[in-house]
């Protein structure tokens, strides 16, 4: 197994000592490289971690297994789009050429954010381990049923399924209850 | 196809051509589908919403580790001149602005979490905690007030004021708030401590003991009360 796809694997299982290390390793560079847009360096803090973030997540999807450049590259063009799109926002940015070729997928929409994901938020936090950990497979780390049947060690698929379900619906009735009471 | 089976499926990103057409057809005809499709996609949001929340702190405590840069004797050396003050202050009488500042945390903010959107038009209260999060207090007070301009009865606006207040040094202004507001139990054991360390730092004693002695029985702060309590006799 060579280095990248070590680092990979590692991202996937969540390893802190690899995020720890990547995160130290990266920063100088990275905020060398990012001071030259005029953005304050709280910012260029902010959008760092975001990256990073957006590097931990996409590990977990999935989404790094047909990698065609190093995970550094990688965490690079992310870091610049996120640049980017922090630039646009605040409408200082004239030119995304150079970004045409990088594709990435970060949702970031919360502009939809309201009371009821705040309020599944907290009722989240408040479920079994058990719960959570299926839920965050399959919402947040976009895992199918099968792999989720093997991470926890499910007997098969229909337990999984069920297991999921029951979190849903317990989910679900805690949100009924906190809006009714 | 099973519906459940569908919005896993959905999820899963897995639907097949057919299935897609299936899918769109309930969302548009099943009103109960398509409110359980949006319900998951809440569900999804929140997890999301969470799991970046935790990872960013955990980002911040990397900032706030700066101490492995140093070398051990720096360390050895703070140790020392600590217990140096520490034996010092044992001889005197106890300094309540250091007691005060030892004890004082921000209260974090846990009603609207900062994300960042493209959005142009944000909420007052999100704009409120977006100072507040940023240390703006200044911002953050001005519209805390505005918010309760429009509706005195936003109890977290009163409760935030005065935290902002607290940030700006300015403890009278503060108290007044924390002890003139009718506070519902969600903020009444919080109040008390934030006025307690306030009454301390004004060296009214008696008046911070009585406050200190009832956030010592339950709540969050017992540990804390229960320690300054102990210092203070």
């Amino acid at each position: 197994m060579n280095k990248e796809t070590q680092i990979i694997n590692s991202l996937k299982r969540g390893d802190e000592r690899t995020i720890h290390s990547l995160y130290k390793g990266y920063k100088p560079e990275f905020l060398a490289f990012a001071s030259k847009y005029n953005l304050p360096a709280d910012d260029l803090l902010d959008i760092y971690q975001d990256a990073m973030v957006a590097l931990c997540e996409n590990a977990k999807k999935g989404n790094l297994e047909n990698l065609q450049s190093t995970v550094k590259t990688y965490f690079f063009s992310i870091g610049k789009y996120m640049i980017f799109a922090r630039l646009k926002k605040k409408k200082q940015l004239f030119a995304m050429e150079d970004l045409e070729t990088f594709t990435f997928e970060w949702e970031d929409d919360y502009e939809e954010l309201d009371d009821e994901i705040v309020i599944l938020r907290h009722h989240f936090k408040n479920l079994g381990e058990q719960c959570q950990q299926i839920l965050r497979l399959f919402y947040y780390e976009e895992k199918n049923l099968d792999e989720i049947t093997s991470t926890m060690k499910y007997e098969n698929k229909n337990v999984a399924k069920t297991q999921k379900y029951r979190c849903i619906k317990y989910l679900k009735q805690l949100f009924k209850d906190s809006n009714n009471g | 196809m099973d519906k459940h089976e569908l919005i896993q499926k959905y999820f899963e990103n897995s639907l097949s051509p057919q299935e897609v057409a299936q899918f769109e057809k309930l969302l548009s005809d099943d009103r109960e589908f398509a409110d359980e499709v949006t319900f998951q996609k809440k569900i999804k949001k929140a997890i999301t919403l969470e799991e970046r929340t935790t990872l960013k702190d955990k980002f911040k405590t990397f900032e706030n580790q700066k101490t492995s840069n140093y070398n051990w004797w720096y360390v050895a050396a703070s140790i020392v001149v600590l217990l140096g003050t520490s034996i010092w202050f044992m001889g005197q009488k106890e300094d309540y602005d250091t007691l005060y500042a030892s004890y004082y945390e921000t209260y974090p903010n846990l009603i609207a979490p900062v994300v960042r959107n493209d959005k142009e038009t944000i909420t007052d209260r999100e704009k409120a905690f977006v100072y507040y999060e940023k240390q703006d207090y200044d911002q953050a007070l001005q519209t805390f007030q505005k918010i309760i301009n429009t509706n005195p009865n936003e109890e977290y606006a009163h409760f935030y004021s005065a935290i902002s207040l607290m940030e700006l040094d300015e403890f009278e202004n503060a108290s007044k708030i924390l002890s003139e507001t009718k506070w519902s139990e969600k903020y009444e054991d919080d109040a008390i401590w934030y006025l307690a360390l306030l009454e301390l730092k004004n060296e009214n004693l008696e008046v911070a003991k009585k406050l200190l002695q009832k956030t010592s029985k339950s709540g969050n702060y017992q540990k804390e009360s229960l320690e300054l309590l102990e210092k203070l006799d």
